[in-house]
């Protein structure tokens, strides 16, 4: 595929530590007219789930920086594609 | 009362009839008889010999309580005595002694006279007279001879002394019995009602045994006492005996000892009713069992009678079920321990007619208010009921049945426990899940629904609800999640342009949003985007609806400042053709300021962070060349060239063709979009097959114009779609059982290469129309034929290989042709399965008939004729498989389309050269004998042939394990045997086949 995300990485960087998390899956919307990226540090949460952490960024902006999702909606938008590729996977 | 004067009656005549009053304290039975003797009395009715009298009462009155005198008729029955059949034999007895008595003294007789007045005797005997009083001591000598056998008077005394005594010991054993039996039912262990019927029993037949030697006994003093009776007698002529005294001192012994004395004349009364006087002086004093027992034998109903006359319930009870067995007062001092109740406090049952009671019943109304039940009486008031009753709540019942119903609001399920489903006849549609600790089962809404509308009003049953959170695959944090958020989904530019006033343009993709009309005015770029003007009408619309509840958004409004028009993106701007009807519009603006695009006054602050983009515009374009036409810096805008903008006054040409319209808005050119693009409708229906590739070309592109509004980069794009995901991610979804968290903030700094970030937004900002018109291709291939496709898939590869024939959508149509293909090759493989797992079983059923055929001689023909046509059957799954592997083999050898790279995205690499691997020179040659062998069993129709030549084929393959392809379908499977095929017997090279048979069937689609 020309288009091939695999191997591509999302840096976390907290007091002063940096973390390379692996991009699992993009797509971007024309609804609100943003790009998605999911990728994950493969930690896992309290609760035994895996954490996959999502950012958002306008394409159309001058600086193309991630910013955190916390509209509901974007991320049940989110939780949407997941659950279709969860779909696909398993068909 | 004299010994001769037994009555026992079965006939009576009614003597007297009057009403008692029965008010007042009440009584004994004797007394109430004696009154109405005084009664009657008064009235001048004789009541000689009350014993025979029979008094039937009855009953109270039935005014039901409307006089205030209960009182009852009676009437007095005098029972006539009829003597006994001992009685008479007795009587006979007697006669017949005087007789000879009587003859004794006429022999001895010397007076005439004498012998007159014996010869008058005897005539009277013979005659049944009566001989009278005065001669009762002649008559007693004769009834009650002295028997010479008879004992003396002292020795009866003496035995009835011994016999007394006898009696009382027995009596205490009696006593004892009693005592015992209370005791082991009152004993600590706890019983079972088998045991305790046991006990009763066992202590019952004890009782009867001592009971039958108390008869004995008293019929033995009752002999004694006559006989010392008869010795009185004969003694009284002169003087008196002492046996009255002793008879009497031990008949009040026994009396006492069993019967208080108080009770004796009652039970001496009672036992008279029976009739028998000797028996009721006995059985009063002493309980005789014996007489009683013979006036139940005789079914003397009048005793009954009595005894229901005078409310002895006991007695009659005693009477007609137990015949009279035992005494009464025996029983009475057996069961009233605390001693014998007097009869007066004894229930009298009450003989209502029956007509009365019918009326009772049926005039309830008048019945007093006391006695009717509640429902009835509306100022009836209950009495206070027990100390211990409890009060039971009306309209919950006790213990109502609780339905628990759990709703997950995680996946918008309800849940149900099993035993619901059980009492309603519902069936889950789930597998087991625990909620709560308890196991529970999904439940069809409507059956919960259901449920719930039947126990509305049903007090039996109440209902629990209760919401429950099952989890999701992928769940959303909640402490990340900010339900008021200012950041809305959707944000909505309006860009105003502040040379304009009231005039305002917007992002394209908004027309459609909104519905809006068709966009006025030229295209014009504002920070890279694509924007038309809107209407003010329009623009004032989407500010006011910001805040629907369907779809909310954000308003914002900015000042632009258009003062040239902008160099538009690599690709052509599109215009409606309609457009050019407001060209005037337009040419006003060209005198304006010749606009270009507009510039955002916000972006001249971000000029400083606009210098960096420009290195990475350089590597956006290298990915997509769309991203070019997004400059990074708004002021190079102004040293573009400058050609032909979308509006240029000077010539109406330069605008474009615009063949078609944006979508729903618009009404203008000749093919339309179809207003849902993932709908297909809308495009026209080819009627015509096209059959040449040529021709399919050109349908598949016709009107799109695609090699002049679409660019190759753009087409890439479009494949690789909205959604990518990662290799790794997807093989984890696929085989890992993970859940996820997903959340969307973190209290860090994320960053990712701009490079990146570029690449995964370009599908995003190519245009929208673009985007439509390759989906449009997509549609059109799907809906090609049969013969299209065939066409197509034979063909087109040479098509493309000629440089004239390129086209933009080729990527397209190689994908699709890809994807087609991988479908159809893999239906066959699944066939191919099928196929496998039918010989295999053939195979099995012809061995079976085989063995059969060969025992059974008899339908040997029958089995024959099985085999054939199992082996008919093998042989058309043999001719499949071999089509099936042709097909595959056909696009494979080709691979003209790059199916293998999906074979190998996928980790299944098809092997496919024969002789390469493994096969030697011999081996190889054997392979080709067997193939060769198949090849002509095929020509030769011979199904036998086929079947087994295919089986030596596939025995071929597993013995040397890994499998080459026949020139289609590679198989591959694990080596079963490593020694020399020869120390084989032929059992077990047929079991190998039939278990690679088997193998076959399952790893037929498999490669590696």
């Amino acid at each position: 595929m020309d288009f091939n995300i695999d191997n591509e990485k999302v840096q976390i960087e907290k007091d002063g530590k940096a973390i390379e998390c692996d991009v699992l899956f993009t797509f971007d919307s024309e609804e609100t007219m943003k790009c998605y990226i999911g990728y994950t540090d493969h930690s896992v949460g309290a609760n035994g789930r895996k954490n996959i952490y999502v950012s958002s960024y306008d394409p159309l902006k001058p600086k193309l920086e991630l910013e955190n999702i916390t509209d509901e909606r974007e991320l049940a938008m989110v939780n949407d594609v997941l659950q279709q590729l969860d779909a696909e996977a398993n068909a | 009362m004299s010994e001769d004067r037994i009555v026992k009656n079965n006939t009576r005549e009614e003597v007297y009839s009057g009403t008692y009053i029965l008010d007042g304290l009440p009584i004994s039975i004797e007394e109430q008889r004696n009154r109405i003797f005084e009664m009657m009395k008064k009235d001048g009715i004789s009541v000689q010999n009350p014993e025979e009298l029979e008094i039937i009462y009855e009953g109270a009155d039935s005014d039901y309580g409307e006089s205030e005198t209960l009182s009852t008729k009676f009437t007095v029955y005098r029972k006539h005595m009829t003597p006994t059949k001992k009685q008479e034999q007795d009587e006979a007895l007697k006669e017949l002694e005087m007789l000879k008595a009587l003859r004794e003294q006429l022999k001895n007789a010397v007076d005439s006279h004498d012998r007159e007045q014996i010869m008058e005797k005897i005539t009277a005997i013979s005659e049944g007279e009566v001989i009278p009083e005065e001669d009762s001591a002649v008559a007693d000598e004769v009834v009650n001879p002295i028997d010479s056998e008879l004992e003396d008077k002292d020795s009866l005394e003496e035995d009835i002394k011994k016999l007394s005594h006898t009696y009382d010991v027995e009596k205490g054993k009696m006593t004892q019995i009693v005592e015992e039996e209370q005791a082991e039912l009152d004993g600590d262990t706890l019983l079972s009602d088998e045991e305790i019927s046991a006990v009763r029993l066992g202590s019952l037949k004890e009782r009867e045994k001592v009971l039958a030697e108390l008869n004995s006994i008293v019929r033995d003093i009752n002999g004694k006492r006559r006989g010392a009776t008869l010795l009185q007698k004969d003694e009284s002529l002169g003087q008196g005996s002492t046996s009255d005294t002793v008879i009497s001192e031990d008949e009040e012994k026994l009396a006492k000892a069993i019967v208080p004395d108080e009770e004796r004349v009652v039970i001496q009364e009672d036992v008279a009713a029976e009739n028998d006087v000797a028996v009721q002086e006995d059985a009063a004093a002493e309980n005789d069992v014996a007489v009683q027992e013979d006036a139940a034998a005789e079914n003397d109903e009048a005793v009954q009678e009595d005894a229901a006359a005078e409310n002895d319930v006991t007695v009659q009870e005693d009477a007609s079920s137990d015949n009279g067995k035992y005494p009464l007062a025996i029983i009475q001092k057996l069961y009233f321990t605390e001693g014998i109740p007097p009869m007066s406090t004894i229930a009298r049952p009450i003989r209502l007619p029956e007509t009365n009671y019918v009326v009772a019943i049926k005039n309830i109304e008048t019945l007093p208010a006391k006695i009717v039940g509640t429902s009835i009486a509306p100022d009836y008031t209950p009495d206070k009921g027990p100390a211990d009753m409890e009060d039971v709540q009306v309209g919950i019942p006790e213990e109502a049945i609780t339905v628990e119903v759990y709703h997950d609001e995680d996946n918008d399920e309800v849940y149900l426990l099993k035993d619901t489903f059980d009492r309603f006849h519902k069936i889950p549609i789930s597998e087991e899940k625990e909620i709560n600790g308890k196991k529970c089962y999904q439940a069809d809404k409507a059956d919960v629904e259901e449920i719930l509308s039947k126990l509305e009003d049903d007090n039996h049953f109440q209902v629990s609800h209760e919401t429950v959170h099952l989890g999701k695959k992928f769940s959303v944090l909640p402490e990340e999640v900010k339900k008021d958020s200012d950041d809305l989904v959707e944000r909505i530019v309006i860009y105003h342009d502040t040379e304009h006033d009231n005039v305002a343009y917007v992002r394209k993709h908004l027309f459609q949003r909104f519905s809006l009309e068709k966009p006025v005015g030229p295209e014009v770029l504002i920070n890279g985007a694509v924007c038309y003007e809107i209407s003010e009408e329009d623009a004032k619309a989407i500010m006011k609806n910001a805040n629907n509840d369907y779809s909310p958004y954000r308003v914002e409004v900015r000042d632009v400042q258009i003062d040239k028009i902008e160099e538009p993106v690599v690709e052509t701007p599109v215009v409606d053709p309609d457009l050019e009807a407001v060209s005037d519009e337009s040419l006003d603006r060209e005198e304006s300021t010749g606009e270009a695009s507009a510039v955002d006054s916000d972006l001249e602050a971000a000029s400083d962070e606009s210098l960096d983009r420009e290195e990475s515009t350089e590597e956006t374009s290298a990915v997509d060349p769309d991203m070019e036409a997004v400059s990074d810096e708004p002021l190079n805008r102004e040293e573009s060239t400058g050609e032909a903008s979308a509006v240029d006054s000077d010539d109406e040409e330069i605008l474009p063709d615009a063949p078609y319209s944006f979508g729903p808005f618009g009404s203008g050119g000749e093919d339309i979009l179809p207003d849902d693009p993932y709908s297909g409708i809308g495009h026209e229906e080819y009627e015509d097959v096209y059959e040449s590739i040529d021709e399919i070309i050109d349908k598949l592109s016709e009107g799109l114009d695609l090699e002049k509004n679409i660019q190759e980069g753009a087409v890439k794009t479009f494949q690789n779609g909205r959604v990518n995901c990662t290799k790794l991610f997807f093989d984890e979804l696929k085989n890992d059982d993970w859940e996820y968290n997903i959340v969307g903030a973190l209290p860090a700094i994320i960053t990712a290469s701009a490079a990146f970030l570029k690449k995964i937004s370009a599908h995003i900002i190519i245009s929208l129309d673009s985007k439509e018109r390759l989906e449009e291709v997509t549609y059109r291939l799907q809906d090609l034929s049969e013969s299209e496709l065939e066409t197509l898939f034979a063909e087109y590869h040479d098509y493309s290989s000629n440089e004239e024939n390129k086209s933009v959508i080729e990527p397209l149509i190689v994908d699709f042709i890809r994807e087609y293909q991988y479908d159809m090759i893999e239906d066959y493989f699944a066939s191919i399965k099928d196929s496998y797992q039918e010989i295999g079983s053939l195979k099995s059923l012809i061995s079976e008939n085989e063995q059969k055929k060969s025992v059974d001689k008899e339908n040997e023909s029958k089995y024959e004729e099985s085999i054939e046509d199992y082996y008919r059957q093998a042989a058309m799954q043999v001719l499949e498989i071999k089509k099936l592997r042709e097909e595959v083999s056909y696009y494979l050898d080709n691979d003209a389309y790059g199916l293998s790279q999906r074979y190998l995205m996928e980790g299944r690499a098809l092997i496919r050269d024969v002789g390469v691997y493994r096969l030697n020179d011999d081996e190889l040659a054997e392979l080709a004998i067997l193939e060769q062998a198949l090849s002509d069993s095929i020509e030769a129709h011979d199904d036998k042939a086929i079947v087994d030549s295919f089986i030596q084929l596939e025995a071929f393959f597993g013995k040397h394990g890994k499998r080459i392809s026949m020139g289609s379908l590679p198989i591959e499977y694990e080596e079963t045997i490593d020694s020399d095929s020869s120390e084989l017997s032929d059992e077990d090279i047929e079991d190998m086949i039939k278990g690679c048979l088997d193998e076959i069937a399952d790893d037929s689609h498999k490669t590696l």
